[in-house]
C-alpha cells in the first residue's frame, strides 16, 4: 500500500512539472506587453514624455525580469541577432522581430528603430516640431516592410539646417536598404539561467502576482471566485453522489417495474441534454411568470453587484435564492449520468456468482442488495466522485455565465477577453494540480476499497513492462 | 470481417438511415431554405423586413413583389428566420462532429496502436536512428514555425517533403551502413505521460487558454483544436484493445512469420478492433458536436458568420421570453447527440452480444 502510493506519488511530480512549465510558456509568450499595461495601470501615459516613459519602463521591467527570456532553453533563427535586446520594449522587440522575419537584414532593422527612438527623443525634448514627433510614432508602430516604407515617405522632414539631420539622412538610407531579399538560416540554441521561468519558480516574481485588468492581487481575485465556486459545487456535489446512489438503489431494487422505466427514461433524456440548454430553459421558463403564474418558482438571474464592500460570505447569504436553480441543474446533469453508471455496474455485479450463492444462502433480496452487491458494484461510483472532486474548483463556465455567478468559470472567460494572463495562468494552475492530485486521492481511495481492482490495474500495467 | 454481422441489423440501419437523411438536409441546406427555398423562404442571413427582432413563430410577413411569407418558427433577435438558421446548423453540426472525430481518431491510432502493441519494451531503435529522427524532427518542427511565420506556404511544402524524405532514406541508410547498439524506447510510458498531462487540464479550459491566442479561429481552426484537444478518450480505447489483441495467438504468429510491425498493426490487429472504434467514433462525434455548442454558447465557438446551434441559443439570453429561440436550437442538438450516441450504443450492443 505504501509503495503504491509512493509510486504514485513520483509519477504525479513530472507530470506537474509539465503542466507547469507547458501553461507558463503560453502565459509568457501571449501577445500584449505585460509591462505596458502594468504602467498603464501606475497611471503612467506614453505619450506624456518619452524619457520618463522609457526610464519608468526600465525599471519596472528590471522589477519584474519581464524583458529576459521565458525559460532556460530557446531556440531561435540564426538571421535574428542578439543586438535585438537593445530595443527598450517589448512591443518594439515584437515588431523588429517581424520585421527580421520579413527582410532577414537584423542589424539594419534594430537600426532603424534605434534610429527612430533617438529622433523621437530629441524631438520630444524639443517641443517644437509636433507634426514629426506624431509622424515618427506612427511609423514607430510599423509592422511590416510595405508599412514601413510607406509611413517612412509621409514623415515631414526636419529642417535642413538642424542636428536631426544627421540622423534622419541615416535613418533614411537605412530604411532604403531594407528588401524582401531572404537568406538560409538555422537554429540557433540560447541557454539563459537568468529567465522568466526561473524567477517566477524561485524568486516569485512580481510579473506574474498581479492582476492586469485591475491590478488587484491574483490570489485576490482567485480566492474569491473559488470561495464562490466552491461552495456552490460542494452542495451540488453531495446532492449529486447521494441523490445517484439512492436512484441507482431504487432502479435496481425495483427492476423491470414502472417506477424503473420512468427513472431510466428521465436519466437517459437528462443525459444526452447539453447542460447549458437545460439552464437556458430553466431560465426562460422557470423565472419569469410569461407562461402563466406557476412557472415563476425562481428569482431572476443575477447576482446583486456590491457596493458596500462586504465580505464573499456575506454576499453569498444574500444571494443565496440565486444559487438554487443553479445548483439544481448541475444536480440534474450530474445526477443522470452518474446513476446511469452506477445502476449499470450494480446490474453487472448482482449476476456475480457469489450474489447467487447467497441468493441460495437463504438471504434476503434486500439483504443480498445492501451487503452484496452495492459494496461490490460502486467501484465506477467511487472514481467518478472522486474525479468530481478537481471539478468543484473549475466550476462549471455555462452555469456560471447563465446565472450570472462570479465564480472561476466566469473570471476564465473574462480574463481571456481581457488578456489577463496572470489571472489566467493562476486559474490553470490551481485546476491542475487539484486534478492531478484529484486522481490521486481517487487511485489511493480504490486500492483501499477495492484492492482486488486496483491490483489487477497495476498488474496490468506492469504486465506490460515485463 | 465481423463488420458484416452489423448489416443485419434493421435498428442500425434505421439510425444510419437518419444519419444519411441528416447529411443530405445538410447538404441541400441552400435548396431547402434560402430565398428561393423549397421549403423555407429565408436564407439563414436573411434580415425580416420589420426593424425588430423576435417575432412569435407564425409572424407574417409581406415582401416587396406582395408575396406572404410566413416565419414558421418565429425570427430571432435581428430578425432572422429561425427555421432557416436551423436548417443551416445542420451542415457546421455535422462537419464538426465528423471532422473532429477523423483528426482525433487518426492521432488516436497514431498512438493507441503503438502504445499498446509495442508496450514498454517491445520497441528496439538504432541509438543512431534514433538521433537521426529526433534531430530530422526537431528541425523540421523549426523550419515549419519559421515559415508559418513568415507566411510562405511554398517553404512549408518544402520542409514537409524534405523531413519526409530524409526519415526515410536516412533511416535506411543507417540501417545499412552502422551496426549500431539498440535501445528500448517506452512508448507506452510516454504515451501514458501524455495522456495524463493532457487529462490534468479540463477540456473547457484547454479551448479557453487557445481562444486566448487565436482570438478568432475559422471553423476549419475550430475542427482542427476540437481533433487535437480530444484524442485522449479515444487512444485509452485503442491502447487497451490492442494490447487485449496483441495477446491473440494469430498476432503472435504474424509475428513469428516475421511479418513488420505495421503490418502487423494495420493488417491484423486494427481489423479485430474495428468494433470498439466504431463505437468510440460515434460517441466522440456526439461529444465534438456537445463541445462546440457550448464554446459557440459562450461565444468562443465557430466564427459569428457561420450558423450555429449554440450561438442561436446564446442569442435568446438578450430576450429570456423569446422560447421560440431557446429551444429549437437545443432539441436540435439534443437529437442529434441521442442520434450519435444511439449508433454507437446499438454497436456496442451488437459487438456484445454476437462478436464475442
Amino acid at each position: 500500500m505504501g509503495h503504491y502510493v509512493l509510486r504514485r506519488l513520483v509519477y504525479a511530480i513530472p507530470t506537474m512539472l509539465a503542466v507547469l512549465i507547458i501553461s507558463f510558456l503560453l502565459m509568457s509568450s501571449s501577445p500584449g506587453d505585460s509591462i505596458e499595461r502594468r504602467l498603464d495601470l501606475d497611471g503612467l501615459d506614453s505619450y506624456l514624455s518619452r524619457t520618463n516613459y522609457i526610464d519608468a519602463y526600465r525599471l519596472k521591467a528590471a522589477e519584474t525580469h519581464g524583458l529576459k527570456p521565458q525559460f532556460y532553453l530557446s531556440v531561435q533563427p540564426s538571421f535574428l541577432s542578439e543586438s535585438i535586446n537593445n530595443l527598450p520594449t517589448i512591443s518594439l522587440r515584437r515588431r523588429a522581430k517581424s520585421l527580421c522575419r520579413e527582410t532577414h537584414q537584423c542589424e539594419t532593422v534594430v537600426q532603424i528603430w534605434e534610429l527612430i527612438g533617438e529622433l523621437i527623443l530629441s524631438v520630444d525634448r524639443s517641443k517644437e516640431n509636433a507634426k514629426l514627433l506624431a509622424s515618427l510614432l506612427k511609423l514607430e508602430q510599423s509592422q511590416d516592410l510595405t508599412t514601413l516604407q510607406r509611413r517612412m515617405t509621409a514623415v515631414h522632414p526636419p529642417p535642413a539646417d538642424d542636428e536631426l539631420q544627421n540622423d534622419w539622412m541615416q535613418l533614411n538610407a537605412a530604411v532604403n536598404k531594407l528588401t524582401h531579399e531572404k537568406k538560409m538560416f538555422y537554429p540557433v540554441l540560447r541557454w539563459s539561467n537568468d529567465n522568466q521561468f526561473h524567477h517566477w519558480l524561485f524568486g516569485r516574481s512580481a510579473l506574474f502576482s498581479r492582476s492586469l485588468s485591475d491590478g488587484r492581487s491574483v490570489w485576490d481575485r482567485v480566492g474569491t471566485a473559488v470561495a464562490w465556486t466552491l461552495s456552490m459545487s460542494t452542495i451540488a456535489l453531495i446532492l449529486i453522489a447521494l441523490l445517484s446512489l439512492l436512484m441507482a438503489y431504487t432502479q435496481v431494487k425495483y427492476e423491470g417495474r414502472l417506477i424503473d422505466t420512468i427513472l431510466s427514461r428521465f436519466t437517459y433524456a437528462f443525459y444526452a441534454m447539453p447542460l447549458f440548454w437545460l439552464a437556458t430553459l430553466a431560465v426562460v421558463f422557470l423565472t419569469t411568470s410569461d407562461y402563466g403564474s406557476w412557472t415563476n418558482w425562481f428569482p431572476s438571474v443575477g447576482i446583486r453587484p456590491d457596493f458596500t464592500g462586504a465580505g464573499v460570505g456575506h454576499r453569498m447569504l444574500d444571494n443565496a435564492g440565486q444559487l438554487v436553480l443553479p445548483i439544481i441543474c448541475l444536480v440534474v446533469h450530474e445526477m443522470a449520468y452518474l446513476s446511469r453508471i452506477t445502476k449499470r455496474d450494480l446490474l453487472s455485479s448482482s449476476t456475480k456468482v457469489y450474489i447467487t450463492a447467497s441468493r441460495s444462502r437463504g438471504l434476503s433480496e434486500n439483504q443480498v442488495l445492501r451487503k452484496h452487491i452495492l459494496p461490490d458494484g460502486l467501484l465506477n461510483y467511487t472514481t467518478v466522485i472522486t474525479g468530481a472532486i478537481p471539478a468543484l474548483f473549475g466550476g462549471s463556465i455555462v452555469i456560471e455565465v447563465i446565472f450570472n455567478i462570479p465564480g472561476i468559470g466566469r473570471l476564465m472567460l473574462e480574463s481571456i477577453g481581457a488578456g489577463d494572463w496572470p489571472v489566467i495562468f493562476a486559474i490553470i494552475l490551481i485546476i491542475s494540480l487539484t486534478t492531478i492530485i484529484g486522481y490521486l486521492i481517487g487511485d489511493i481511495l480504490l486500492m483501499q476499497l477495492y484492492p482486488q481492482t486496483a491490483e489487477r490495474v497495476g498488474r496490468h500495467h506492469r504486465a506490460d513492462a515485463s | 470481417m465481423p463488420v458484416s454481422h452489423l448489416r443485419s441489423d434493421r435498428r442500425l440501419w434505421l439510425l444510419l438511415s437518419s444519419l444519411v437523411l441528416l447529411i443530405s438536409i445538410g447538404l441541400l441546406a441552400d435548396h431547402i431554405a434560402g430565398s428561393h427555398g423549397i421549403l423555407v423562404p429565408f436564407g439563414p442571413e436573411d434580415v425580416s423586413s420589420s426593424t425588430e427582432g423576435f417575432r412569435p413563430p407564425g409572424y407574417v410577413e409581406i415582401d416587396e413583389q406582395g408575396r406572404r411569407l410566413v416565419h414558421h418558427l418565429g425570427t430571432d433577435g435581428i430578425g432572422r428566420d429561425v427555421l432557416a438558421r436551423l436548417i443551416h446548423g445542420i451542415p457546421t453540426a455535422l462537419i464538426i462532429g465528423i471532422g473532429s472525430t477523423a483528426i482525433s481518431l487518426f492521432v488516436a491510432l497514431l498512438l493507441g496502436l503503438s502504445a499498446g502493441y509495442f508496450g514498454d519494451d517491445r520497441l528496439k531503435v538504432g541509438v543512431v536512428k534514433l538521433a537521426w529522427i529526433g534531430i530530422v524532427i526537431f528541425l523540421s518542427m523549426f523550419y515549419a514555425r519559421e515559415f508559418f511565420m513568415q507566411d510562405s506556404g511554398l517553404g512549408l511544402l518544402v520542409v514537409l517533403v524534405i523531413s519526409g524524405i530524409s526519415l526515410i532514406l536516412g533511416s535506411v541508410v543507417i540501417n545499412w551502413l552502422l551496426k549500431q547498439k539498440a535501445i528500448t524506447l517506452p512508448v507506452d510510458t510516454i504515451v501514458q505521460r501524455m495522456i495524463e498531462i493532457f487529462r490534468a487540464v479540463p477540456r473547457l479550459f484547454i479551448f479557453l487558454a487557445i481562444y486566448a491566442f487565436i482570438p478568432n479561429p475559422s471553423i476549419g481552426a475550430v475542427i482542427l483544436l476540437l481533433g487535437l484537444v480530444r484524442w485522449v478518450a479515444m487512444t485509452r480505447i485503442i491502447r487497451a484493445e490492442t494490447m487485449r489483441v496483441s495477446e491473440m495467438s494469430y498476432v503472435r504468429s504474424a509475428e513469428l512469420n516475421g511479418l513488420r510491425a505495421y503490418r502487423i498493426s494495420v493488417g491484423h490487429i486494427l481489423p479485430n478492433i474495428i468494433g470498439p472504434i466504431m463505437v468510440a467514433c460515434s460517441f466522440s462525434a456526439s461529444t465534438a458536436i456537445l463541445v462546440e455548442s457550448t464554446l459557440s454558447f459562450l461565444g468562443i465557438g465557430v466564427p459569428s458568420d457561420v450558423v450555429s446551434w449554440g450561438q442561436m441559443l446564446s442569442s435568446s439570453r438578450e430576450y429570456i421570453k423569446a422560447w421560440w429561440v431557446a429551444v429549437p436550437p437545443g432539441v436540435m442538438i439534443f437529437l442529434l447527440i441521442i442520434l450519435f450516441n444511439s449508433i454507437g450504443a446499438r454497436i456496442e450492443e451488437l459487438r456484445m452480444h454476437r462478436w464475442s
